[in-house]
């Protein structure tokens, strides 16, 4: 005797749920009707059969229906499962952005502060002196040459490191703002001031801007009146630290 | 004769405006020496792939040898000019991404690849895998973003491959310029255009979001459905790749008879982009013993992707 044909639901034009043989969904596509899928119909293989016998047809141009309604709906739950995963990806950013200087940044900023010989800082020091000098005078600060690893800040704050190590700890470990500020250096200064890729590390010259920073960090530039080449640079900074701080 | 003239072709259109311009291959670092020991004035600019002698008698051209292909100069100021026209854009961007050159990652590589690197001289093979890219990232990105209009979208990708990648890149050229006066070197600067640059890392970081986001809703959906093994392979800036759901669970939970193309439909509504989708025939990783190479098989043949060190450190180490 022969084997009973399983029958499975499928909807033809729209219309009521059916009943048929895989031969007569076959029949039914070749003749032109329209045929859809149903719930219960999606443990058969009825999509490859659709998709096979209706050439013009993409695969994603399949509706589904829900059983109650008649307007076809996307699934709900992936949606859900997409919206979710953007929001993973906005934190992330979030993340990045304010953890971006304990990754490979800080080390690299670490690495090159420890390889500028002491010679090249101080002379390049020297030469800037009259800035500081009138820093000192207007905002009562003190900053000694970074050979001497010392700072002092507005209420007179000494903070003072054994070694050029230890001075690099301080820049990392005192406050994460100077992380920040000089993040939005590298991005922010390129133009202005040649300074566009690590190479300015090796330069004397950066590690001296980065003390101002410090200062400036501490400081309130709009009450320091200096003049020449720093001031712009002072402004730049200070905005900077206003916009870090403001985003905090 | 001076030398330069020697290396200067007639060109009569730049003749008229008061120099010559020359292209040509290798011979650099002659020329650079002999305008030194002849005391010359002139500027050496350089980027990455091409070098430029300027001269007050005209200019020298030097260029590789796969860039002599590329014959769409004339689309490079286009382009850069349409972004410049849109640069108050640039404005809202920034206020809403964190565009740095460090923040895009341009790729990322599941744990259980990188562990073959512990395994010399075997091949593993991973079948019923999915490739989703974004169509033409780089110029989709710039569409998306509002940078690029239609017409100018469609004229660019008309363009080959090559040609089309180095056109886009153009926007983020570096210059390193140097300036001689008789004979020394006497300033050394950057050209850049900062906005364009940051044009550049926001479409890299959108792209690379788009990747990100993708492997988020596979990595939600193993764990929708109790699946052990990720389904998340690789992305390599534009393309992800990743293992097919059983078609079961594709048409049971989620009523769908391809649930790949549903997920690129719906990200196409929120995030812009167009996805291609195909279906691989295998992926095979392969150690060579210093490295891990991906080979992705397509009908067409096959593409080749190494595993980075570091990823593999940045797992195990």
């Amino acid at each position: 005797m022969a084997k009973k044909k399983p029958k499975i639901q499928i909807r033809l034009n729209g219309g009521n749920a059916e009943w048929l043989t895989q031969r007569q969904i076959i029949n039914r596509i070749k003749k032109g009707f329209e045929v859809n899928t149903t719930k219960r119909s999606a443990n058969y293989d009825v999509i490859p059969l659709i998709e096979k016998y209706t050439p013009n047809i993409e695969p994603t141009e399949v509706q589904f229906e829900e059983r109650k309604g008649g307007k076809t709906k996307k699934p709900q739950k992936l949606k859900s499962t997409i919206s979710e995963a953007l929001e993973t990806v906005k934190e992330k950013e979030k993340k990045n952005q304010k953890e971006y200087f304990r990754g490979r940044k800080r080390e690299l900023i670490k690495e090159s502060i420890l390889n500028i010989p002491v010679s090249s800082v101080t002379s390049r020091f020297a030469d800037s002196d009259g800035q500081f000098n009138r820093l000192v005078e207007k905002g009562k600060l003190k900053v000694y040459p970074p050979s001497e690893f010392k700072i002092i800040d507005l209420d007179g704050k000494i903070f003072e490191t054994k070694n050029r190590l230890d001075f690099v700890n301080f820049f990392m470990d005192q406050t994460e703002i100077l992380y920040n500020v000089v993040t939005l250096i590298l991005e922010n200064d390129e133009d202005k001031h040649k300074i566009s890729s690590p190479q300015f590390f090796v330069d004397g010259y950066f590690l001296l801007q980065y003390n101002f920073i410090i200062v400036g960090a501490l400081a309130d530039f709009t009450k320091i009146d200096i003049k020449g080449m720093h001031v712009e640079l002072f402004k730049i900074y200070y905005e900077l630290y206003k916009q870090i701080y403001n985003n905090e | 004769m001076s030398s330069i003239n020697r290396y200067i072709t007639t060109n009569k259109k730049r003749r008229a405006k008061g120099g010559a311009e020359v292209k040509m291959q290798g011979g650099l670092m002659e020329l650079v020496e002999r305008f030194i020991a002849d005391k010359r004035s002139f500027n050496l600019v350089c980027t990455s792939r091409t070098k430029k002698i300027i001269t007050e008698d005209g200019n020298v051209f030097f260029e590789d040898k796969e860039l002599r292909k590329f014959k769409h100069f004339y689309l490079v100021n286009q382009l850069k000019n349409k972004i410049l026209d849109k640069s108050e854009l640039m404005i809202k961007y920034k206020e809403e991404n964190f565009i740095n050159p460090y923040n895009v990652e341009y790729f990322d590589f599941d744990k259980e690849l990188a562990s073959y690197a512990f395994d010399n001289g075997s091949v593993y093979e991973f079948s019923n895998v999915i490739e989703i890219d974004i169509v033409k990232a780089y110029y989709n990105a710039l569409l998306v973003l509002g940078f690029i209009d239609l017409d100018f979208y469609k004229k660019c990708i008309s363009i080959p491959k090559a040609d089309r990648l180095r056109l886009v890149g153009s926007i983020a050229t570096v210059k390193t310029i140097r300036e001689y006066v008789e004979g020394d070197l006497v300033n050394e600067f950057i050209d850049q255009n900062s906005l364009l640059r940051d044009v550049w890392f926001l479409i890299c970081l959108k792209v690379s979001h788009a990747m990100q986001t993708l492997r988020e809703v596979f990595k939600k959906l193993d764990k929708e459905n109790n699946i052990k093994e990720n389904s998340f392979l690789f992305y390599w800036v534009d393309g992800i790749y990743v293992r097919e759901l059983d078609k079961k669970i594709q048409q049971l939970k989620y009523e769908t008879n391809d649930l790949y193309a549903d997920i690129c439909n719906e990200l196409k509504d929120v995030l812009g982009f167009d996805y291609k989708m195909e279906r691989l025939e295998k992926i095979e990783i392969t150690n060579t013993g210093t490295t891990l190479e991906l080979k992705v098989y397509k009908e067409e043949g096959f593409k080749l992707f190494f595993i980075p060190d570091n990823k593999i450190k940045s797992y195990y180490l």
